[in-house]
Parts: structure tokens; C-alpha cells; sequence
């Protein structure tokens, strides 16, 4: 077992952000989704995955980043939750590896920890999964100018 | 000999394994295939011919000729490849199946070996070894003198020729019969003996060949090779090397480094090679090519064919439902062929229109009556699948006996209610990991040693509860124990030792039990401690589409709850249409259709539009795409009702009268419910239908009602 | 005719023995000229047949070379099948990856697995631009071979225009010529009786000068004819020789098509190759489901069983692909070489028509010489009536109605 974590690169609103791996249930794109009357924005619909039928986040806008356009077609994070939720990204990355813990004493705004966001390592934020999907409200997220 | 029933098993068995393997080369369709189908073709006539059996000799003989022209693509010849095959086939099923003998063209082989053991029969080999050594020795005698013309430059090609093939058959079954040294060398020889042109140089080497597989023959020498990959390392081929010959004169490997060969043997294959002295002692190295062959033939126990036995019930059960769904599929195509045929029926007037239209009604009936079949089918065998947890339960008594037994340290009463109650047994099989892995856990962690209880003040016989409950929504099981919870702190510090992230509190620490690799457990016992025990109940649980609900402080025990869904239902649904989207609701709870809006008196009326609020926007991105509307036609509001029946109550006065755009069709449909999360009250599910595209199921009564009381609706943390 | 004249009294005798060898040659003349009319007419009509047949034939294996095709259209179907499976590998191969991190991927091959998708899905997506790139090239090849077809096609329209018109020529000319030559011969047959007349009767000289006149203009149109046909003949000969070389232009460039349908075939067996990997590979995929026995993962190795079956879909296309390009090239690069092999022949058989001039046997090029010889005769007669009037003015002063002694 190692004992350095890995996560999942993804991308929205043109920036970049890390999702703990043991989060992720699995990946895939955005295929047949129907709206839902009566949720949030953020949420998009309804899609099925894995055949389950799953609410869709649009995780640019749940971030507060920017408003939902349309999510067809647009690559998928199913998280691993009490209730599995898909988060719809721009861009699906890559797995990488990071340090021991997320370190704290990364300078700057960015790295402090939010609510959605667990902390930062080498410049890539790393979201807090649960906090994504539990739909409890979010702190908004400094904005960074490095993409 | 054909008589000897035990042999003529042998070489059925055998031959049909050539079938199968003459198939499967077939289907590939390569030259490669084709030259290996054209070696096995020979094999094939070898052995028709040591058994007499003329038809099946003669057709190996015509495989043999097709497979030699093989050109891959050639369609014609490929289809007669096959069905010569399969009259192969045929006729050794034919031998097989037939309790009598015949002896005519029609039976290959004659009386099946009802019981025979198909190895084991060295005598019955034995026999025919001793049938076929004089056409064998007259072989290798003629071979001689073909060799000796070949050496002085007379030599009618056309004879070696024949010789060649004739030693080919003959080797072949050898080769069965377990003489594998002698088939080796005969059959180098064969080869040799075929060749166009022959090189001066390699006819010592031939006539070595020849002498050992004489000698082989003459003194029938038991160098039986056993059968099998190990025999064939063993075995050793002839060959001729340059520098050995300047010893020698030619040199031979020997195949066997640690048998010794009698001396008797060492001079008749002298005497075979004409007085020159050709043995010498080397490692071996692999045999030929047709050995090989050969032997991986005979290794090769046959494919069982008509394996299939009787499962057990179970699995017919599970093709019956696999039937049911058919049926629903078919039942869809059904009524769509109903409405295609109504929809030709209203076409302008003619003879035909009337025919049309009592097929149209026809198609309906037809329609309706598999709509209730596929329906009770599909019922039937979900019921007939369902089982009492009672067996569950058993195992879990069972597990916690042994622990107990193996843990005299520890006390624990087991306390169990709603053994009666059923679940699908695909489900509970599924069940039966999770569960016991949480009694594990209670057992190992959650239950401490009576000292300890007493000390705390606990009684020392600890409690562990093992209920179920059994609800529409679902089987509702609970594992509970009064022990002593799990320690969270002792968690989290196991976590960041093994790397995880998230540690940074904001986590539920109760979460990181579920992490795969985390345990707190010092060292991995049988029972717990690998750290994949609630993870894997967590997998479990949400592969059977079920939730978890676990609690567990220190002090205050542990408690699990599965809540299992039914297993995977359809539904019937009416589906609707509301602007340009469409819903689906649920078919029972519908009253009647009509056509206008809903009659001013009625007490409750809605239009479908407003419960789910669809954008101010048209949006063609949002939602499903549905087919424009035709030029000319604007959106007709509200033009059908829809009547709801109220709970628990069918009166029509008391029903919602809901108003949509369209009802487009009754229809049966796979749901999968939504989660709770973030689904408004009233949205049920998500509903597939035959063309693929997704509907929510909703139910208005719902929707209404929350509606009505409806603020921003944030999705509620789950307790 | 027998026997040669005596010679007349007067100079009456050398016109007449003029005449009387114009007379036979006429005869004779007329004999040949009919033959060589019939037998240029002949080889034009055969010509113009053969040329016809070419042109049915041409038009009737003309479709195989439509740019539009369905191969070409396929090919693209082909490329975004394979573009498709690239993006759905690699989604499954981050998949994998996810879930070799979330088991630890003791041993469970999870990251073999993940690599091989990788691997498989570039493949595939450099697989599907090399189909689209060909695709382009082979619709622009297709293109200027129908191009080139259908223009080779209008040329022998035109040539056959052509043709025909020199046939309306020359059995213009054969007829005239006949005709010139049936007057001559009554003529000659008339004078032959009267050449042992020592003078000729006013009637017999005014039928000999209009005769002698008639020759003239005869000869001069038979040689404006003679020239507009070979003219016509020149220039249907060139024509002709140009879309020989057309043809076979074409021909050359079909059969280049052989070069991609080498490609197809490497293509083939790069698409068959990422077949059998994700045969493999899904395979693979089962067993590790097997060993992990994570419900979860059986899904991807569902998956990966649709990446080989689309693979496998692929590879048949592919397949599929090539064997439609081969039955498309072969039947147009013959039916093509059928055309230019048609043109050449016609080629020849006009060359025979026009023929060498000044052959003096009747080879079919001896009509231009047969007019070439009546022309000349008309000459002579020309001259010897000339020398004939101016002798009789001699005699008798010049009578009304002759041409001018001088002209």
C-alpha cells in the first residue's frame, strides 16, 4: 500500500483542481441527462451512470465560478458518496501522485483552506468531495491567476 | 480386431478429437490452420485405416486432398471443408449412439465401449501394436531399398512417394498406440522420402532414421513414451551433423540421457544401418513436429461435448426472467406495431382500411394480453426467487459460536428478529459478505473481554442484535452491539499512516472506517484487521443499490443499517408531455385522461407545467430533445387532463386534476429511483424508455404538495 | 476498248487519241475510284462502329469512379468509429487507474491493464487519423479520375462527330467520282467509234469541249474535296492520337491507385492488430474483475469488452473498405485501358484510310491518288482540247461558245 495519495486532475472554468482518489467511483461523460425541477442551479439534471440514475453537478457553477451552460456531453466524476453524485467537469486530466498531506504552509490566498476546498499541494487545490456533493453551502473560492 | 470394443473407444475418442480440432482450424481459415488441418487430416486416415473403417478413410482422404489446396477466401471450398466435417462427425456420433453393429457404409465404427475407461487400455494397445508391426517392418524394409537407389541414382520417385505416405499412416497410429519413438522417426522418414529432390548428404542421415525406427519395430522395444509434454522433452529426433559424420560418419542424438539402451537394440540399429556404428550419447532436444502433433492430440482429453447438465434452479430462474424481460421487449415492438397499423387504418377510404383496422385492434388486444403476462411472468419469478433470511441468520449464529469458541475471553448473546422475513436470493447471496463482516467487527472490535465490561460497568455478556425489517421501500437490516464503538482518534491516526489525504478534519472522521486500507487493529487476524472489511461492506452495499447508515461513539456501540431496495422493478407509466419536455406517471394512480382542461368545478386542478417550472427560456440544450413541432402548430397548452386518484382513494371528485400538453403513451419502463439528496419531493426516479431516452417519474400528488409549501429547497444533510 | 486508235488526218488525231486514253482511263479510273470510295467508306463505317461500341462500353462501366462514394463515405464512418473508441479507452483507462488507487492494486495487474487501454486508445486515434487522411487523398484522387473520364468520354463523342462527317465526305466524293467517271466512259465509248473519223461533227466537238470543260470544274471541286477530306481525316487523326494519350494518362493514374490500396491494406492490418489487442485486453480485463471481484470493476471490463467488439467492428469495416476499393479499382482501371486500347485501333484503322499518298495500287489510301490521276487527266485534256481548237480555229475560225484559246 502506499503511502502517498493519489487524485484525479480535473478542470472547470478554466481552472484546475485536485479530487482524492477514494472519492472517485468511476468516470465517464455526460450521455442522456433530463432536468430536475426544482434543484439548485448547480445542479444540472439527472444523468444515468452505471446504471443508476444519479443527480449531476456542474461543478464550475457549484464553485461559484461561473453559471451552468449546458452539460451535455461534458466528461463525468461519479463521487463516492452516501448517495453517489456526478460532477460534470470541463476536462478530465490525470492521476497523479502527491506528498504526505496537504501542506498548509503553501503562501499565499490560495492556499488556505476552504470549505469546498481541503487544501492545496504544488499549486493544485484539492476539493473537498463530500463538501461538493452534500450541497451544504460553500465558502467562495479565491481566484487564482495561474491557471 | 474389430471386434476388440475397448479399442475401437480408443480411436473413436481420439478421432473425434481430430474432428474438433479439424473445426476450429476450419473456422480460422489460415494456411497455417490449413497446413496443421492438412497434418491432421493424414492422422485422421491413418487411424480410419487401422480400424478398417473404410468411409471415414475415404473421407479423410478427400479432407486431406481439399485441405491441400487450400487458398484462404475460397468461400465454395471452405464450405465444403466444413461439411465434410461434419459428416465426420456424423458418422463417429453414428458409431457412438448405436447400441448394434453395422458393417456397412453407414456405420464408420462399429459398437460403442458403453463404459469402457477410456485410458488404461495397454493391452487393447498392446494387441494392435502387434497387428500393425508387420506392415510396419515391411515398411522400414522397403524404405531401405528405396535409400540404397537413392544412393546409387536410380530411383522411381513416384514409388518413394507412395512409401511415404503409406509410412505416414501407419506412424500416425503408432503414434496413438503410444509408440511414439517409432512414430517419430517413420514419420521423419515419410517426410524425407516425399521430398522433390533430395541432397546426397542427408541420405546416411535417412538411413540412420530408418535403422532406429526398424529396430524400433523389430525388437519392439517398450521405449514408451508416457503420454504427455514431459514424454515429449524426452524424445529426441534424428538428425545428421556435419562434424559428427567426420567421426562417425554420421551421428545420431540419443534420446533418452538417462535410460540405457539395451545392447540388443544398439545392434539392430546397427545392423539396420549396415554395419555403421551410429549411437552416441547426447542431450536431447525436441521431437518432431509431427510428434508433437500427435501427442498434443492425444493430451488433449477430449472437449466434453454436451456439457450441458441440469443447473440448479436457480440459474432457470434467472433464464425465465431473462424471458419475462423478452416478453417486455416484445410487448413494447407490439405496441408499436398497433399504432403503426392505427395510424395506416386512418388513412383515406378503401377495402383494405377495414382489414387494417381489425388488425390494428387486433395488435391491441394482442398487446394488452402480453402487457399482463409479461407482467404476472415476470412477478411469478421474482417471488419464486425471494428466500427467508432464516439461512443468513444461521450463518451468523454459526460465526458467532465459533468466535465465542475461540475467544473464551469474550461473552456475547445473539439476539435475532425477522428471520421470516424474504429477499431475492440473488441479493442475499450478496448480503451474506457485509453482514458477517459486521458481525466479525462487532465480535473483534466492538466487544471487549468480560474483564473489561465488568469494569466499565457493562454487564459482561455483551448483546449483539441482528434484526430485519421488511418495508415496500425495501429490506431493512440491522447489525447492533452495546460494545465499544469505534475509536476515532486511534482511526484517523491509522489513516495518516497510511498516506490517506483528507486529513484535515473536515472529513467525518467516521468516514475514514470505510477507507479501504485503514484498521486499527495491531495485527491482521483471521477475523478482522486487514482494513478491508467496511470498505468492502460499503462496496457491497451500494453495488446492491442500497444505503449504509452507520453509527458508532465510544460508549455508545455500534450500529449498522443496511437498507436494501427491491430488486429491480418496471413500472407501468403514463407519459405525458409539458412544454417540451416529457414526464412519466406512475399508471396506478391514474384515474382517466381527458381531453380539455380540467372542468372549473373540479376542487383540484394544476397544470403540470407549473410543478416543475420549466425555464422561462426555451432552451434546446436543456432537457431532452424532442421532435420540433411541426410548421404552423404553436404549443397547445394544457389541452389534456390527466385525473390522479388521491390516496387511498378513487373517487373521482377527490382526484388532482392535472392539466399537460399532451399524453403521448402508456408505456413500461425500467426505473431507477433517485437519491434523496437533491431530488424535490415528488420526483420518484429516473425512467428508461425503449428508445433509450431518460423520463423522471413523478408523482404529482407530491409535487403538488410540496409546492405548495415549497421555499429554496437546500438538499438536506443526511443524519 | 481494243485496240488503240489509228491516228486522224488533222490534229484532230491527238485530241482524239487524248481522249481516247482519257476515255480509258476513266474507265478504268471509274473502277478503282468506286473500289477505293468503298472501300474508304467501309473502313470509316467500321471505324465509327468500333468507336460506338467503345463509347457504349465506356459509358456503361462508367459509374465505378464516383467521388461521392460509398468506400469514401464508409472510410470517414470508419475514422470516427475508431476516433470514438480512442476517447472512450482512455476514459476507461483513467477508470482503472481510479480504481487500482482506491484497492491499493495489490498485484491485481489494475495499471498493466490501465497501460494497455492507453496504449490501445493512441493507437486506435492515430489509426483514425490515418483513415481520414486517406480518405481525402483517395476522394481527390477519385475526383480527377472522373474528371479525366468524363472528359475522355465527351472527346469521343466528338471524334465520332468527326467521323462521321468524313464519311459524308468520302461517299460524297466516291459518288461524284463515280458518276465523273460513268459520263467518261460513255464518252470514251462514243469517241472510240468515231476516231477513225477524220473531223469530228460540230455536235461531237461541242460535247468533247463540254466535257473536256466539265472535267475541269469537276476536278477542281473532287480537289476541294479531296482536300476537306483529308483535312477532316488529319485532324480526326490527331484528335485521336490526343485521347490515346488521355486514355492511357488516365489508366496510369487508376492504376496508381494501387498504392493506396496498399495503404488500405497496412491500414487493414493496423485495425485488425488493435482488434486482437482489445480482444485481449478485454479478456484480460475479465480476469482481473475475476480477482478483484469488485462488482464495480465488472462494469469495466463490460466496458472493455464493447472497446474490442467496436474494435473488431473496425477491423470488419476496415475490412470491408478494402475489398469494395479493390472491386472499384480493378473494373475501372480495365474498362479504361479497354478505351484507350479501343482509341488506338481506331487509331490505326484511320491511318490506313489516309494512307500513303502517291501509292500507286489500290491500297485504301489510293483514293486521294485515284482523284489525284483523274485530276491529272483532266489536265491533259484539257490541254490536248486546247492544242485540238486551236488547230480546227486554224482551220475554220473560232466558233461561238469556245473558251478563250488562251485561257
Amino acid at each position: 500500500m502506499s503511502a502517498r495519495a493519489q487524485v484525479l486532475q480535473v478542470e472547470a472554468a478554466g481552472q484546475r483542481f485536485g479530487i482524492e482518489v477514494a472519492s472517485v467511483r468511476a468516470l465517464d461523460r455526460v450521455q442522456r441527462h433530463v432536468r430536475l425541477p426544482g434543484a439548485p442551479a448547480y445542479v444540472a439534471g439527472v444523468v444515468e451512470v452505471q446504471g443508476q440514475a444519479v443527480a449531476l453537478i456542474h461543478l464550475a457553477t457549484r464553485l461559484g465560478l461561473t453559471t451552468v451552460a449546458s452539460a451535455a456531453g461534458l466528461p463525468l466524476v461519479l463521487i463516492d458518496s452516501e448517495e453517489p453524485v456526478a460532477l460534470a467537469v470541463d476536462r478530465i486530466l490525470d492521476l497523479i501522485e502527491i506528498g504526505d498531506a496537504l501542506s498548509e504552509e503553501d503562501s499565499g490566498p490560495m492556499a488556505k483552506p476552504t470549505s469546498a476546498c481541503l487544501g492545496t499541494w504544488a499549486g493544485l487545490r484539492v476539493l473537498d468531495a463530500e463538501a461538493i456533493v452534500d450541497g451544504r453551502a460553500l465558502d467562495p473560492l479565491p481566484v487564482s491567476d495561474t491557471p | 480386431m474389430p471386434n476388440d470394443p475397448s479399442l475401437q473407444e480408443l480411436f473413436r475418442h481420439e478421432a473425434q478429437g481430430i474432428v474438433d480440432q479439424l473445426e476450429l482450424l476450419l473456422d480460422a481459415g489460415t494456411p497455417e490452420a490449413a497446413a496443421e488441418g492438412l497434418r491432421l487430416a493424414h492422422t485422421l486416415k491413418g487411424l480410419a485405416a487401422a480400424t478398417e473403417a473404410k468411409p471415414l478413410r475415404d473421407l479423410a482422404r478427400s479432407l486431406e486432398a481439399a485441405l491441400d489446396g487450400f487458398e484462404p477466401g475460397d468461400e465454395a471450398r471452405n464450405q465444403a471443408l466444413l461439411e465434410a466435417v461434419d459428416a465426420a462427425r456424423g458418422l463417429l456420433e453414428a458409431a457412438e449412439g448405436s447400441g448394434g453393429v453395422a458393417r456397412d457404409a453407414a456405420a464408420a465404427l462399429e459398437g460403442p465401449a458403453a463404459g469402457a475407461p477410456r485410458h488404461g487400455v495397454p493391452q487393447a494397445r498392446q494387441a494392435l501394436w502387434l497387428r500393425m508391426r508387420p506392415s510396419l517392418r515391411a515398411l522400414g524394409r522397403s524404405a531401405q531399398t528405396r535409400l540404397k537407389s537413392l544412393e546409387s541414382g536410380r530411383d522411381p520417385r513416384r514409388r518413394r512417394r507412395e512409401l511415404g505416405h503409406e509410412l505416414e499412416l501407419w506412424c500416425a497410429a503408432a503414434g496413438l498406440l503410444g509408440h511414439t519413438s517409432a512414430a517419430a522417426s517413420g514419420l521423419e522418414l515419410a517426410n524425407f522420402l516425399q521430398q522433390r529432390a533430395i541432397p546426397a548428404a542427408s541420405i546416411p542421415a535417412a538411413q540412420a532414421l530408418n535403422g532406429w525406427f526398424c529396430a524400433q519395430i523389430e525388437l519392439d522395444v517398450p521405449l514408451d513414451v508416457p503420454l504427455g509434454p514431459e514424454g515429449l522433452a524426452n524424445m529426441g529426433g534424428l538428425r545428421g551433423s556435419s562434424s559428427a559424420s567426420e567421426r562417425f560418419g554420421l551421428a545420431v542424438e540419443f534420446p533418452w540421457p538417462d535410460v540405457d539402451l539395451p545392447a540388443d537394440f544398439v545392434q539392430a540399429v546397427d545392423r539396420a544401418c549396415g554395419g555403421r556404428r551410429i549411437l552416441d550419447a547426447r542431450p536431447a532436444r525436441p521431437s518432431s513436429r509431427f510428434v508433437r502433433g500427435i501427442l498434443g492430440l492425444s493430451t488433449r482429453r477430449s472437449r466434453r461435448r454436451g456439457d450441458g447438465a441440469i443447473q440448479v434452479s436457480r440459474q432457470r430462474l434467472d433464464r425465465l426472467l431473462e424471458l419475462a424481460e423478452e416478453l417486455v421487449a416484445l410487448r413494447v415492438r407490439t405496441r408499436r406495431l398497433a399504432t403503426n397499423l392505427r395510424q395506416l387504418a386512418t388513412r383515406p377510404r378503401d377495402e383494405a382500411t377495414l382489414d387494417l383496422s381489425r388488425l390494428a385492434h387486433d395488435a391491441s388486444e394482442l398487446d394488452r394480453e402480453l402487457d399482463d403476462v409479461a407482467r404476472a411472468n415476470q412477478q411469478a419469478v421474482l417471488r419464486a426467487r425471494r428466500v427467508p433470511l432464516r439461512g443468513l441468520y444461521s450463518l451468523v449464529r454459526v460465526t458467532v459460536r465459533e468466535f465465542l469458541a475461540r475467544h473464551p475471553d469474550k461473552a456475547c448473546r445473539l439476539e435475532v428478529e425477522g428471520a421470516e422475513n424474504r429477499v431475492d436470493k440473488g441479493v442475499l447471496d450478496l448480503m451474506v459478505d457485509p453482514v458477517l463482516q459486521l458481525v466479525r467487527n462487532a465480535l473483534q472490535h466492538g466487544i471487549a473481554p468480560r474483564e473489561e465490561r465488568r469494569a466499565g460497568g457493562k454487564p459482561e455478556v455483551a448483546r449483539l442484535r441482528l434484526t430485519s425489517k421488511a418495508s415496500p421501500a425495501g429490506l431493512l437490516l440491522e447489525v447492533s452491539d452495546d460494545g465499544e464503538g469505534l475509536d476515532l482518534e486511534r482511526l484517523e491516526r491509522a489513516a495518516r499512516r497510511r498516506g490517506l489525504l483528507l486529513l484535515r478534519g473536515s472529513r467525518d472522521a467516521l468516514a475514514l472506517a470505510f477507507a479501504p486500507g485503514v484498521t486499527t487493529a495491531e495485527a491482521v487476524t483471521d477475523d478482522a484487521g486487514r482494513g478491508v472489511g467496511l470498505a468492502s461492506v460499503l462496496e457491497r452495499v451500494r453495488a446492491l443499490r442500497g444505503r449504509l447508515t452507520f453509527h458508532s461513539a465510544p460508549g455508545e456501540g455500534t450500529r449498522a443499517r443496511l437498507a436494501i431496495p427491491p430488486a429491480a422493478s418496471t413500472a407501468r407509466v403514463l407519459l405525458v408531455r409539458t412544454g417540451r419536455e416529457v414526464y412519466a406517471i406512475s399508471l396506478g394512480a391514474v384515474l382517466g385522461v381527458q381531453e380539455g382542461q380540467a372542468p372549473i368545478l373540479a376542487k383540484r386542478s394544476v397544470q403540470l407545467s407549473q410543478l416543475v417550472d420549466p425555464p422561462k427560456v426555451p432552451d434546446r440544450r436543456r432537457g431532452m430533445p424532442l421532435p420540433a413541432p411541426r410548421e404552423g402548430e404553436r404549443r397547445r397548452k394544457d389541452r389534456v387532463t390527466v385525473q390522479i386518484a388521491a390516496v387511498g382513494s378513487r373517487d373521482p371528485e377527490e382526484a388532482l386534476h392535472c392539466m399537460v400538453d399532451d399524453v403521448l403513451r402508456r408505456d413500461l419502463v425500467v426505473v431507477r429511483p433517485l437519491g434523496r439528496r437533491f431530488a424535490p419531493p415528488g420526483i420518484e426516479g429516473a425512467a428508461l424508455l425503449g428508445d433509450g431516452r431518460i423520463v423522471l417519474v413523478v408523482d404529482v400528488w407530491r409535487l403538488h404538495a410540496g409546492g405548495q409549501s415549497r421555499a429554496l429547497e437546500l438538499p438536506r444533510r443526511t443524519p | 476498248m481494243t485496240d488503240s486508235p489509228e491516228p486522224s488526218p488533222s490534229g484532230a488525231p491527238d485530241l482524239a487519241a487524248e481522249l481516247y486514253r482519257w476515255g480509258m482511263r476513266a474507265d478504268a479510273l471509274s473502277g478503282v475510284a468506286r473500289e477505293q470510295g468503298a472501300r474508304a467508306e467501309d473502313a470509316l463505317r467500321g471505324a465509327l462502329t468500333l468507336l460506338k461500341r467503345t463509347l457504349e462500353d465506356a459509358q456503361a462501366s462508367a459509374p465505378p469512379i464516383d467521388p461521392g462514394d460509398e468506400s469514401t463515405l464508409r472510410m470517414e464512418e470508419v475514422s470516427q468509429l475508431a476516433g470514438e473508441a480512442a476517447s472512450r479507452a482512455d476514459l476507461l483507462a483513467l477508470n482503472v487507474l481510479v480504481e487500482a488507487a482506491r484497492l491499493g492494486d495489490d498485484d491485481h495487474g489494475l495499471e498493466q491493464i490501465a497501460q494497455e487501454i492507453r496504449s490501445l486508445s493512441g493507437r486506435s486515434s492515430r489509426g483514425a487519423q490515418e483513415v481520414e487522411d486517406l480518405a481525402a487523398r483517395l476522394r481527390r484522387g477519385l475526383g480527377e479520375a472522373r474528371s479525366l473520364w468524363t472528359g475522355t468520354l465527351d472527346n469521343l463523342e466528338a471524334v465520332g462527330g468527326a467521323i462521321e462527317e468524313a464519311l459524308r465526305l468520302t461517299a460524297q466524293a466516291g459518288h461524284a467520282l463515280s458518276e465523273a467517271s460513268e459520263a467518261s466512259a460513255q464518252f470514251a465509248a462514243g469517241t472510240r467509234v468515231n476516231t477513225t473519223q477524220r473531223a469530228w461533227s460540230g455536235t461531237e466537238q461541242e460535247a468533247a469541249t463540254r466535257l473536256a470543260a466539265a472535267a475541269e470544274v469537276r476536278g477542281v471541286s473532287l480537289n476541294h474535296l479531296a482536300e476537306a477530306l483529308s483535312k477532316r481525316l488529319e485532324e480526326v487523326n490527331g484528335r485521336l492520337t490526343d485521347y490515346t494519350q488521355l486514355a492511357r494518362e488516365t489508366e496510369s493514374r487508376i492504376s496508381a491507385f494501387e498504392v493506396h490500396l496498399q495503404e488500405h491494406a497496412r491500414l487493414l492490418q493496423a485495425t485488425t492488430e488493435i482488434a486482437r489487442r482489445a480482444r485481449q485486453l478485454a479478456i484480460n480485463a475479465d480476469l482481473a474483475a475475476l480477482r478483484v471481484r469488485d462488482p464495480a470493476f465488472e462494469l469495466f471490463s463490460d466496458e472493455a469488452r464493447r472497446l474490442s467488439e467496436r474494435a473488431e467492428a473496425t477491423a470488419t469495416a476496415t475490412t470491408e473498405l478494402l475489398k469494395n476499393a479493390s472491386e472499384v479499382h480493378a473494373p475501372s482501371r480495365d474498362a479504361v485501358h479497354e478505351i484507350a486500347e479501343g482509341l488506338a485501333e481506331l487509331s490505326r484503322k484511320l491511318h490506313g484510310v489516309l494512307g500513303s499518298t502517291g501509292s500507286t495500287h489500290p491500297a485504301p489510301g489510293g483514293l486521294t491518288h485515284a482523284w489525284r490521276a483523274d485530276q491529272s487527266a483532266a489536265r491533259q485534256l484539257a490541254r490536248a482540247r486546247a492544242e485540238w481548237r486551236t488547230e480546227t480555229e486554224s482551220q475554220r475560225g473560232p466558233v461561238e461558245g469556245d473558251p478563250d484559246p488562251s485561257s
